[in-house]
């Protein structure tokens, strides 16, 4: 199998199998049990949480594990939003953020809030100047994803959390950085709320974090034993935290080779592209590791089966949006018969030059041999 | 207290000499469904089928859909069954049947019993099993004119069994007694619905499905085998792919546009007919409904007739959406035709399709496409797909 999905899901490395298959064979206990096997457990999340601090530079009781991107981003804007109602009712985000922030502030919006989507140009970022001026004196909090995970652009996190802290210091400021994380160092200084999955670093699918500065009040929306300082009740999935601290701490320590090597594959794969007849490539301002492409004249749906029948595994826009016209390709202005047949490539270290090739022969054996399918 | 379904004929009573044939192809039939649900001892006897489960924690409820979705059955009902002594009826009655008729205003008692050596008269046991519950319950109220609902004891060769209620079966005539023939199946809601039908007069169906990839998903091809699965509760199912880019690409660059999707179903019949023939089919099924589109109109029908020899069967074909929709939405296939996936991709349908082709401008249109060996190629190419336990929704 040929792999350009790992914005989609990364494939577990094996220090995140190794550690997951140690808990769940040695350390079957509950970690809020009072006896050895409760304490073993407890100790193998709290060196999973060490961990995935490390590797963002922050405090470990500053990570909340969660079960997934989706769940942390939940608990970011619904916490936030609650917990600081009575100051205000206003949020700004940006026009294409991932469903789970926007379907999230959708909800909220039918509970009372009102949000600002701040639009994006061309390049596909938003400006640190269009999300600031959103802010009001209404505003309780803004979310604004590091990296796209359609496009690859790279959106100004730090700029707008220095300058909206500066100036406006009771506002909560929330990021969006699964698709960031262990791919771009983005010190979390100015950044109050940030969410990560572990699947999309070679950990396990069901699990993840919200990094939560000390001294942010939350009100959590699952309640019950009290377990994560009572922000995500529920007993901890063990083993796939234990995976996430391994990934983390592997993703951590090779994260300058494996940039190094994505930026190459990059390169190499912008130039092999570039002969496919017809590609359009989307210039954005972006991270190296996802970019889309497009093939006017040519439905992404039917590209992906023909690649798929090659065993050459990547996506139409994100994975999660199937079916539907990308949300976040509309928002950038991009025409409809070029978002639809929009590729998203997603490179991983592990790709190769060879398996590039292959993509690029593949497509262009699509342009010769499958039928214009959308007119 | 064991629970038994016991299952009535229908048609099949009514049958002459031939009654054996059909009376073994119903019982195969159901001893076959069952046997994925676990466990059953089956016998029949006075136009009556017995269903015991033998371990009590079998599925009883999806084996009783199974049984009320066996052709061939009139009607069906769940009971409980004792020794043949008035004084064992009384107490099951009273233990079995008094949650039930609680819930009704009144209620009447009706026994049968075919065995005449039984002590008491029926009216005599309906008055004893009736005075039996009413001293166990006194709000218990009787209405032998409009009862609010009846209960049965029956006094049969084996024993007595009461139930209270009966449900209507699915009628027509048993599974596979009415020979095979082909079902064109799309992923839509018309063509399970056509299957169904012919199911009901003890057809046997070998689902022909033409798919188009990469144009069309593979979870268009796995939506029209969960349709077949569904089917397979109806009637004996075989299930065909026939892979079918190679001849949509050769109409579409070799005829006229607005002939493409009639051309289209001339090669299907054509293909269908000539993969089915050696597989004991004998007709062709398809769910058409005159004039629902544009290629099922009166002239539309019969240019794409007019290829293949075997007769083919339309039982929808007076038939309005709405009533297809309601058999869909009973039999259980709705949910699942409805679900998104293209199974015919829209590059191949032309904007302007032909309403009143004729046979010979159908005939010119093809005089450029090699026939023959298109089709020869998409039955060389079918291939078989088992109906495994993953499409069971």
């Amino acid at each position: 199998m040929i792999y350009f999905d790992h914005a989609a899901t990364t494939v577990p490395c094996r220090a995140a199998i190794d550690a997951a298959v140690r808990v769940m064979e040695e350390i079957p206990g509950n970690p809020s049990s009072v006896h050895a096997a409760g304490i073993a457990a407890a100790h193998a999340v709290q060196e999973a949480r060490v961990s995935v601090a490390r590797a963002l530079g922050v405090r470990p009781d500053e990570i909340v594990f969660t079960a997934g991107g989706t769940e942390a981003d939940n608990l970011a804007l619904r916490g936030a939003a609650l917990a600081l109602r009575r100051r205000g009712d206003h949020i700004v985000t940006t026009a294409v953020e991932h469903p789970a922030v926007l379907e999230t502030l959708a909800a909220l919006e039918k509970e009372g809030f009102s949000v600002t989507h701040v639009p994006t140009g061309e390049d596909g970022c938003v400006s640190a100047d269009a999300v600031l001026s959103a802010v009001t004196d209404r505003t309780v909090l803004v979310s604004v994803m590091a990296v796209c995970n359609e496009t690859g652009a790279r959106m100004p996190v730090e700029e707008i959390g220095r300058r909206l802290k500066a100036r406006h210091s009771g506002v909560l400021f929330h990021s969006d950085m699964v698709q960031s994380f262990l791919k771009e160092r983005i010190p979390l200084t100015h950044i109050d709320l940030a969410s990560f999955s572990a699947h999309k670093i070679h950990g396990l699918k069901g699990c993840g974090a919200l990094y939560v500065k000390k001294g942010t009040r939350l009100v959590p929306h699952v309640t019950g034993g009290g377990q994560e300082g009572g922000l995500r009740s529920g007993t901890e999935n063990v083993h796939s935290l234990a995976a996430f601290g391994a990934a983390a701490e592997e993703g951590a320590r090779d994260l300058a080779a494996r940039r190094a090597r994505i930026i190459a594959l990059r390169k190499y794969a912008e130039e092999r592209l570039s002969a496919v007849p017809g590609l359009e490539p989307l210039r954005v301002q972006g991270v190296p590791d996802v970019f889309t492409v497009f093939l006017p004249g040519y439905k992404s749906e039917v590209l992906l089966r023909f690649l798929s029948a090659r065993d050459i595994c990547l996506s139409a826009g994100s994975a999660c949006a199937k079916g539907k016209k990308s949300p976040v390709l509309t928002a950038m202005g991009i025409p409809a018969d070029r978002i639809d047949s929009a590729l998203r490539i997603s490179l991983g270290a592990e790709n190769t030059e060879a398996e590039i090739d292959l993509l690029c022969e593949a497509l262009c054996a699509a342009v010769g041999s499958l039928v214009h399918t959308s007119r | 207290m064991k629970e038994l379904f016991l299952l009535k004929y229908g048609e099949v009573a009514l049958k002459g000499l031939n009654r054996s044939t059909f009376e073994s192809r119903l019982m195969s039939a159901l001893r076959h469904r069952l046997r994925t649900v676990g466990d059953f001892r089956i016998s029949s006897a006075q136009s009556t089928v017995y269903v015991e489960p033998v371990d009590e924690y079998q599925d009883n409820e999806r084996a009783f859909e199974i049984c009320s979705r066996l052709f061939g059955i009139a009607s069906l009902s769940r009971a409980v069954m004792c020794e043949k002594d008035p004084e064992a009826i009384a107490n099951l009655a009273v233990e079995y049947a008094l949650p039930i008729l609680q819930s009704y205003p009144s209620f009447k008692v009706e026994a049968k019993r075919s065995d005449k050596r039984f002590p008491m008269t029926s009216p005599e046991l309906c008055a004893y099993v009736g005075g039996r519950l009413l001293s166990a319950d006194p709000h218990l109220r009787v209405n032998v004119r409009e009862p609010g609902i009846t209960l049965y004891v029956e006094v049969r060769d084996f024993g007595a069994y009461i139930h209270a209620g009966r449900f209507e079966g699915a009628g027509g005539l048993p599974p596979g007694c009415g020979g095979r023939a082909a079902l064109l199946l799309s992923g839509g809601i018309d063509s399970p619905v056509a299957g169904y039908m012919m199911a009901k007069r003890g057809l046997s169906l070998t689902c022909v499905h033409f798919a188009s990839p990469p144009y069309t998903s593979e979870q268009a091809e796995e939506k029209v085998c969960e349709l077949a699965a569904i089917l397979a509760d109806y009637a004996d199912i075989d299930m065909l792919v026939v892979p079918f880019t190679e001849q949509q690409l050769a109409i579409r660059d070799l005829c006229p546009e607005d002939m493409a999707t009639l051309i289209f179903r001339r090669m299907m019949m054509r293909t269908a007919e000539r993969l089915v023939q050696s597989r004991g089919c004998k007709a062709l099924i398809t769910g058409e409904s005159l004039g629902q589109v544009a290629s099922q109109t009166l002239d539309g029908l019969c240019v794409s007739d007019s290829v293949c020899r075997m007769p083919v069967f339309r039982p929808l074909i007076g038939m309005d959406k709405t009533e297809i929709t309601a058999i869909a939405r009973k039999i259980g296939t709705f949910e699942t035709s409805i679900l998104p996936y293209e199974d015919c991709c829209t590059v191949f349908t032309p904007k302007h399709p032909r309403t009143r082709p004729d046979e010979e401008y159908a005939r010119e249109s093809e005089a450029n496409l090699p026939v023959e060996e298109l089709v020869e190629k998409a039955v060389r190419e079918a291939y078989h797909v088992r109906l495994s336990r993953k499409y069971l929704v």
